[in-house]
């Protein structure tokens, strides 16, 4: 499984058409004080072989300092194209679009990370700012 | 692919998604994570540069 790429949004729903991505590569989150309850959302991209339709995704939470705050990982298997493996030519992948929810609580204010594996190999980072306050 | 939305939830310390559990445990998932956004809220800003690579 490969990553194509991972957009931070504040939503993304996923059709057979594309994904509709509200607040696309949004980086900075606000809250009214620490401990703060963050929610966001992070659009993967993922592409697969049939012959290799299972990954690993594996996200880490990196506070700061990069401290590793958390780790969480979820199993990803590819659905098989409408006529089995075959239907794809000779050298395509299968592509698909995976709305990842995240949920936690900033203990700080300051740089964070989401650290992305995929079969265990370290993939992107998405790095955004915990604020204490509103930006107005 | 098409893969319904995974929630991780690193203050429960769980992953929710579809066909591993019971489906309202997703929905509770999800509605906690919109809670949750509701009491936040994100932007477009300054981030801090990563260090310069030194040169060899």
């Amino acid at each position: 499984m490969r990553l194509l790429f991972a957009v931070p949004c504040r939503s993304a729903t996923v059709g057979p058409d594309g994904a509709d991505i509200e607040g696309a590569g949004i980086n900075q989150v606000w809250v009214e004080s620490v401990p703060g309850d963050v929610s966001f959302t992070v659009l993967l991209g993922l592409a697969t072989v049939p012959q290799d339709p299972e990954g690993k995704l594996e996200l880490h939470l990196l506070g700061p300092g990069m401290t590793v705050l958390e780790q969480l990982e979820a199993e990803l298997a590819a659905d098989p194209p409408a006529g089995g493996a075959s239907d794809l030519p000779p050298g395509f992948e299968a592509t698909g679009l995976v709305p990842i929810v995240l949920r936690f609580t900033a203990q700080d204010a300051g740089t964070h990370s989401i650290e992305v594996y995929l079969d265990g190999r370290h993939r992107d980072s998405l790095f955004f700012v915990v604020n204490v306050g509103t930006p107005d | 692919m098409h893969q319904p939305v995974i929630v991780f939830d690193f203050k429960e310390k769980r992953v929710y998604q579809a066909g591993t559990g019971p489906k309202r445990d997703l929905t509770r998932a999800l509605s906690r994570a919109a809670a949750a956004q509701k009491k936040s809220r994100t932007t477009v800003g300054a981030m801090p540069s990563p260090p310069k690579r030194r040169r060899k």
